[in-house]
């Protein structure tokens, strides 16, 4: 059984204007040991949905329609205690600035061992042995030390280390880590990437990376989801969305990126993402799409199977729509893998 | 080619005093000039100094110490308000923050037409909404935006309407402070593009401010690298990138992620600390190693870094 | 790939769709930076957060009742005199001829209640608006200009609000004699602190905006940057202040008056009424309810408001 499943997941906001469609029908699952990396823009329903998995929506947002299954059960009918119980236990999350998910005017050992103490159930004793392996485990020399310190006597790279060493302390089997090296330097970035892989090589978490920025995506992911306009674009194991890709939208993604030996005038997608208010009937992305078909704007595309584990919703699929030629780069990717003996399972 | 000099900062000091008497030298000796109609690239880490020379040379700060000259002129320091008038028309400055940077209670007219009412250069209401609506297109939104209040565009159109904001007075410098980082990476190429459609139309000279160091090599012309305070390299941008010298600009480049998993898989990450200079015996100075390759070394390092390039040539 | 078994289209499987529409369409990027939402700006969104919220809206119906009665009451029962006796008439209940009864010594207690939520509500206002003009501008001087001149005007304004407000209140009212215009002095010496601190806080938040650097690197004057962009982000939140002050002025004058340092008679406040009341309280209760009742009414209501505005006014209730 996977450890966390989404099906047909539907999250709306009410607010001043209506009903915001935020996520419209969404469906994933996540493994044991695996990182699943959701990308998308601001808007297109990532973070909205990974905050559903949490439980942790704004108060005017509710689940419409859907599951969430974790291990098995379904947290969209938990109760508010069944819910607490799980956040920080099976599921933890990291944001994208760590000083606001700090406490300032508490030492960070002690804000460790909180989350060790109500989730693992451990003495105090036991909890400070924990959370000095902790932070040695996430890269913090002299932890003894650094124990008793307060967040703001730490760099901002060092503090995220923190706030993933608390949220491993409640021993999750979901890591959900939101944009977490948005707000970070890119060396420091780098170093960031480089330890939540260490940790899950170490612990098996499974972890939902949410991102906008797929050189991150490509560092750490083993299986891609994209996301458009509250919906998934396409999904698929991180070779097969990188050297694969099918959707025009992620076609852009990827050529929207200057890579270090671009030249000329740098693909760009038009446009701005549809507001979520009114959903429009067909293909979000039609208006915005250079490989548009009519039918785009017509109808919903389903999601068309690829491979035995890629998905792509684009009419383009259908054996009856004409072929069309992918921007420059995606052919190059496409080319590059092959070249170097690489095969999609 | 006989290439003109737009900006010339000599010596650019900012310090700021911090509480206990200390005192944070954000800007520490910077020098750097920037040539007519081309885009510089000012790259660094948080807390380089990066931004705040941008703000320097736009006067948000009084510096502290050095020279900023603009058309020959110099425009540091106690200047003339004849000068200032004519400065705050011909260098204009983009933000970071597509959400802060807009007023949320005016509207975008207003907005945009802020430059028009300072400097009284619409004659009359139906010349400056003509204006605005002329600028809106340019930027890629219709006159139907311009009365509607900030709140309701996303992250790319607020930025292209703060790029409209500092389009008007007809500047001859857009100093771009991350334009693009709060912004989606489909939006980022959007802005960068129209960034560069506008330079050609225009005939602007940009100082480009970022950390993403692929997209300043994508948009630069040359590339400047800051850390802590001090310019440490700076070059042509394809120069920069293919021989860089200075191990933190080594480091630097080898962070960027590129979105490519075979070659993530693959990557080597140069760690970069201070503590790989030694200047003990002799500090380092600000040198031109190669026509337009400028280092921050000593002669010891120099020694080290001419080996390098001709080993590589 | 368990959940997405029911959702996709495989290979072997078919799929009905109009063919025909399965061609390249031309590309209408445009339409996607069409707005379709109305056109809303912040006075109108933060009215209709306003209208959405059930008890400051009631607050609002009481205080416009109350302040309507104020201004009219006292005509609709008898003559306006608030200090018309009628000792024959005295101590009276509630009754047909006297709506809320008399006093002790025979004036009409509709008449002086009304009266005296003019006069509480008259100070409360004055007191409101000194505020208003006094700590916007010295905060706004503060915040805005920053430095050495904000360390000196932060020293004199902790000073000032250091000082006992009583203390003052009855050192004033020992020199001159207690009176409307007294008690509005009293009152707003040290209370505009409390506003100056908040305007000074929300201009030292707003000056690091990039909208007003971007004013600032256009050339936009001081002038301009307070009245036309830092003033209108600020004034939602002086007007939560300010919903807030009038109550507790309301609540300051009766504590006055029920020491003794109220209005002289015969000039009736809510608090004058209270304390008059309150010596009659076993005998007459209505001298005392009806009054407190009021007073209570402004009150609550009052707050409701305020906190009704201050939810209206935060973006992040969006």
């Amino acid at each position: 059984m996977a450890l966390l499943e989404v099906k047909d997941l539907h999250i709306s906001f009410k607010t001043n204007a209506g009903e915001v469609h935020a996520v419209r029908g969404v469906n994933f699952e996540l493994n044991k040991g695996e990182t699943l990396a959701i990308v998308g823009e601001s808007g297109s329903g990532k973070s909205v949905a990974t905050r559903a998995i949490m439980g942790i929506l704004a108060s005017n947002g509710y689940v419409k329609h859907g599951e969430i299954l974790v291990e098995g059960k379904d947290i969209t009918k938990f109760s508010k205690t069944e819910l607490e119980d799980m956040r920080g236990g099976e599921i933890a999350m990291i944001f994208q600035d760590p000083m606001t998910s700090l406490n300032p005017t508490m030492k960070i050992g002690k804000q460790i061992m909180e989350g060790i103490i109500k989730h693992q159930k451990v003495s105090k004793e036991e909890a400070k042995v924990k959370a000095i392996e902790l932070l040695t485990l996430v890269g913090i020399t002299d932890p003894e030390l650094r124990f008793e310190q307060y967040p703001h006597q730490f760099s901002g790279g060092m503090r995220q280390r923190i706030v993933i060493a608390i949220a491993l302390g409640c021993n999750p089997k979901v890591l959900i880590a939101d944009e977490p090296t948005t707000a970070l330097d890119v060396t420091i970035q780098a170093q960031i990437l480089e330890l939540m892989k260490d940790i899950q090589k170490k612990t098996g978490v499974g972890v939902i990376f949410i991102t906008h920025d797929l050189g991150v995506v490509a560092n750490v992911a083993d299986r891609v989801a994209v996301m458009y306009a509250g919906r998934l674009v396409e999904i698929g194991t991180s070779n097969e969305v990188f050297y694969n890709s099918q959707h025009p939208y992620t076609w852009g993604l990827l050529a929207s990126m200057p890579s270090m030996d671009a030249e000329g005038e740098l693909f760009s997608i038009p446009g701005t993402p549809p507001n979520l208010l009114f959903p429009p009937k067909g293909d979000a992305f039609a208006p915005r799409n250079q490989w548009a078909l009519q039918l785009d704007f017509e109808q919903q595309p389903p999601m068309f199977q690829v491979s035995s584990t890629h998905f792509a919703a684009t009419w383009l699929l259908h054996p009856a729509a004409p072929k069309v030629q992918p921007p420059a780069i995606v052919v190059r990717l496409r080319e590059s893998f092959s070249s170097e003996g690489g095969v999609l399972d | 080619m006989a290439k003109e000099k737009l900006v010339e900062v000599k010596n650019l000091k900012q310090h700021f005093k911090v509480g206990g008497g200390r005192v944070v030298k954000a800007v520490d000796d910077v020098s750097f000039d920037i040539y007519k109609g081309e885009v510089f690239g000012l790259v660094g880490e948080s807390g380089s100094g990066k931004s705040t020379t941008g703000r320097s040379i736009i006067r948000l700060y009084d510096i502290t110490g050095g020279e900023v000259k603009f058309d020959g002129q110099v425009i540091s320091g106690k200047i003339k308000g004849d000068l200032k008038r004519t400065l705050t028309r011909e260098i204009q400055m983009i933000f970071q923050d597509p959400y802060a940077c807009l007023n949320p209670r005016m509207k975008v007219v207003d907005i945009i037409a802020e430059g028009l009412d300072i400097h009284k250069l619409a004659k009359n209401k139906q010349e400056r909404l003509e204006k605005v609506y002329k600028i809106l297109e340019i930027v890629g939104l219709t006159p139907d935006h311009a009365n509607r209040f900030p709140h309701e565009f996303s992250g790319g159109q607020r930025q292209r309407i703060g790029i409209a904001r500092a389009l008007i007075t007809q500047p001859k410098f857009i100093i771009a402070d991350e334009p693009i980082s709060a912004l989606d990476v489909s939006i980022q190429a959007q802005v960068v593009n129209l960034m560069q459609k506008l330079q050609k139309e225009f005939g602007l000279t940009y100082l480009f401010i970022a950390h993403d160091l692929s997209m300043v090599k994508y948009i630069s012309d040359r590339v400047g690298v800051m850390y802590h305070g001090k310019l440490v390299e700076l070059a042509d941008a394809d120069e920069l990138y293919a021989h860089p010298l200075h191990p933190y600009t080594k480091s630097l480049l080898s962070a960027i992620p590129e979105p490519d998993p075979i070659y993530e898989r693959n990557r080597q990450r140069i760690p970069y600390t201070a503590d790989v200079h030694d200047y003990s015996q002799e500090g380092p100075e600000w040198v031109e190693i190669r026509p337009g390759h400028f280092i921050r070394a000593n002669k010891a390092e120099l020694v080290a870094y001419e080996k390098q390039l001709a080993d590589k040539k | 790939m368990e959940a997405m078994k029911q959702h996709y289209v495989g290979p072997n499987d078919t799929i009905e769709v109009e063919e025909s529409l399965l061609v390249l369409a031309p590309m209408h990027a445009e339409a996607s930076e069409k707005i379709e939402s109305k056109n809303t700006s912040f006075w109108r969104e933060a009215w209709i957060n306003l209208r959405k919220n059930k008890l400051a809206i009631a607050g609002l119906v009481f205080i416009v009742g109350i302040v309507i009665m104020s201004i009219i009451g006292p005509y609709l029962n008898g003559g306006a005199d608030y200090a018309a006796q009628d000792l024959a008439n005295s101590s009276q209940l509630p009754n047909g001829t006297d709506w809320f009864g008399t006093d002790d010594i025979g004036r009409s207690l509709w008449v002086r209640t009304w009266y005296g939520a003019r006069i509480s509500l008259f100070i409360a206002v004055t007191v409101a608006m000194i505020e208003l003009a006094i700590g916007t501008t010295y905060g706004g001087i503060s915040g805005f200009y920053g430095g050495t001149l904000d360390i000196v005007m932060q020293r004199i304004s902790e000073i000032i609000s250091s000082i006992p407000s009583l203390v003052l209140l009855t050192l004033l009212l020992v020199v001159f004699k207690p009176s409307i215009p007294t008690i509005i002095f009293a009152v707003s010496f040290t209370s505009w602190v409390g506003m100056s601190r908040v305007v000074r806080s929300q201009i030292l938040k707003y000056k690091e905006y990039e909208f007003i650097l971007a004013a600032r690197t256009l050339g936009a004057s001081n002038g301009r940057l307070i009245f036309k962009h830092l003033v209108p982000n600020v004034v939602g939140q002086l007007i939560v202040v300010v919903s807030f002050s009038i109550p507790s002025t309301i609540f300051f004058e009766s504590f006055l008056a029920f020491l003794g340092l109220g209005l002289p008679a015969p000039l009736p406040s809510l608090g004058i009424l209270i304390s008059d009341g309150f010596k009659s309280m076993l005998l007459y209760p209505h001298m005392l309810l009806i009054p407190a009742l009021v007073l209570t009414a402004l009150m609550i209501s009052f707050n409701l408001l305020g906190n009704g505005l201050r939810d209206a006014f935060d973006p992040k209730m969006k």
